[in-house]
């Protein structure tokens, strides 16, 4: 169960979306041009099906970010727009999108209280700016962190520290401190890892140099 | 004219078809096999996709309990822990064995599965681990040869005082049987990289083959340089991952099966190669050769490409390594 959590709350799901470049979908590719979509609810299933139906022929031509992470309290679920910087109240219904995202929160029940629900948001990775850290610990779920802001924090017994856009392990309360060997990461998909404290270091979002992934 | 407006017209539809695709990327980490096993998959069914992963983690998971030499119930612990007797296996763990022997084979012993007992003595697990007496390593060493593991039909015996070990493989192996999961699911696209140890096919999510930085060892902000590959295995051994200083002494994992001493010949290999434990007992393999006798032993192998950081800093390259969008540096 707690592996089944674990695999649950670090998916990260990018998705390509390219359409024809249909007129609906011309209409509304200047109004979605930096968004981040936040659904908060305990029907993620049904959540990524109404995305997928409703609300993709508003994202023509876009790599999209989706990212699910499992909240184990009870909260309060809704729809989150913000496009360019700005919180959009999708109930106003005043544009083609705040109808859609409408439609999708009366599919979802939202807004409602829900128990153990999944956090789903998904964002136009093109349009992030700055780089991010994913920072996962086996038993505290996932953290994101923008890299332009310096700080120290600590997670399942790693101490990190965020500098000049760089992300490294200070110390670990492991045995053998392998983990704060590498020094500092600023490259997309680049990794620090602490095996025996189950945590990892992800750098993700819009840097100079991008790779799928690194052999040591 | 004609000729070109039918043309013009092809590429028209297959870009307008192409575009229409809506694909997903799924990425997910886990600890497994003793580092930390990193999965993309990219393909047109968000579903199929985590079913996938899913089953990829699964066979991954049960392979480690097939061939770990540290859990109980494995079949590689139990071969181990009843030298001198014949203990039956799957077909798994025979394959991996046998595939072993004709590297080891390959290699001249540089690659060993049979190093056990060797490396137990030097714990590199231990909190604070001690360079064994040469006496011991002398004794340990003349056990070692992948000729003395018996097979009868799916039974394996080893000598006493033998141990097998397939760390220099298992990886590579265990990646392996991951990928024949997804693409017997129909994937599309996809990678897997348990610590360094890559496998991918189709491509990434810019449409392009993936792109794998190869780090420096010794600048963790540099790369060495960097490959493009697709359905190819990258692998790469280091003499950082595992590693102690003792009286001024530097000692790291990877052994020469004829010393039992750490190979001192090379800093970092990599290999490409077809399957992903090729790469990764060839990496091994390489380290303990040298960079110009591992690096002639890669130009008699088909598809197979090498990429040396001697001890003394010095690059060396395969023919055909450089053919696969290798870029140095940054």
């Amino acid at each position: 169960m707690k592996r089944r959590n674990f695999l649950k709350n670090s998916f990260l799901a990018l998705a390509s979306v390219s359409f024809c470049q249909s007129g609906f979908a011309k209409v509304f590719e200047q109004k979605t041009s930096n968004f981040e979509l936040s659904i908060l609810t305990q029907n993620p299933e049904l959540a990524k099906i109404l995305v997928q139906t409703i609300l993709k022929p508003f994202f023509p031509n876009k790599v999209l970010s989706f990212q699910e992470f499992f909240l184990p309290q009870k909260v309060v679920g809704d729809l989150v727009w913000v496009e360019n910087f700005s919180l959009v109240n999708y109930k106003n219904q005043k544009t083609e999108i705040e109808k859609a995202l409408f439609k999708v929160a009366q599919k979802l029940k939202l807004p409602s209280l829900q128990e153990k629900p999944t956090l789903i948001k998904i964002s136009d990775l093109e349009h992030q700016k700055g780089s991010f850290a994913k920072v996962t610990s086996q038993s505290q779920g996932t953290k994101i962190f923008e890299l332009n802001k310096d700080f120290q924090s600590e997670i399942s017994g790693v101490t990190f520290e965020v500098k000049n856009n760089k992300i490294k392990i200070l110390h670990s309360t492991c045995k053998h401190k392998i983990c704060t060997q590498p020094g500092e990461i600023s490259q997309t998909n680049e990794k620090l890892i602490c095996i025996p404290n189950c945590v990892s270091i992800q750098i993700f979002g819009k840097v100079k140099n991008e790779f799928d992934a690194f052999t040591l | 004219m004609s000729l070109t407006l039918l043309l013009c017209s092809f590429l028209l539809i297959f870009r307008q078809s192409f575009s229409q695709e809506t694909l997903f990327q799924l990425e997910h980490e886990e600890f497994l096999l003793g580092t930390l096993v990193e999965f993309k998959v990219i393909h047109d069914d968000f579903g199929e996709a985590q079913n996938s992963i899913l089953q990829a983690v699964s066979e991954i998971q049960r392979i480690e309990n097939l061939i770990s030499p540290y859990i109980f119930s494995s079949e590689v612990y139990q071969i181990n822990a009843n030298p001198g007797k014949f203990v039956k296996v799957s077909s798994e763990t025979l394959e991996l064995c046998q595939k072993s022997c004709e590297l080891a084979k390959l290699t001249n012993s540089a690659f060993e599965p049979t190093l056990g007992a060797v490396l137990e003595k030097w714990n590199f697990n231990a909190l604070e681990p001690k360079k064994p007496s040469q006496e011991i390593l002398d004794a340990l060493v003349k056990k070692v040869g992948y000729s003395k593991i018996q097979f009868k039909n799916d039974s394996i015996k080893v000598d006493f005082e033998m141990k097998l070990d397939f760390g220099g493989i298992g990886k590579g192996f265990a990646v392996d049987k991951a990928i024949l999961i997804l693409k017997k699911n129909g994937i599309k696209s996809a990678l897997i990289n348990a610590g360094g140890d890559i496998f991918c096919f189709g491509k990434n999510s810019e449409g392009k083959k993936w792109k794998i930085g190869i780090k420096n060892p010794e600048k963790s902000d540099k790369n060495l340089g960097t490959v493009e590959i697709s359905d190819f295995a990258v692998a790469t051994s280091g003499n950082y991952e595992r590693n102690f200083v003792e009286n001024g002494i530097f000692y790291h994992h990877i052994l020469n099966p004829k010393t039992g001493l750490p190979s001192q010949t090379c800093k970092s290999v990599t290999v490409l190669a077809k399957t992903c434990e090729l790469a990764d007992a060839l990496a091994t393999a390489i380290f303990v050769l040298g960079a110009e006798n591992g690096i002639e032993l890669v130009e008699t192998l088909e598809k197979t490409e090498a990429f040396v950081v001697d001890g003394n800093g010095n690059l060396f390259f395969s023919k055909g390594f450089k053919d696969f969008g290798f870029s140095e540096g940054f």
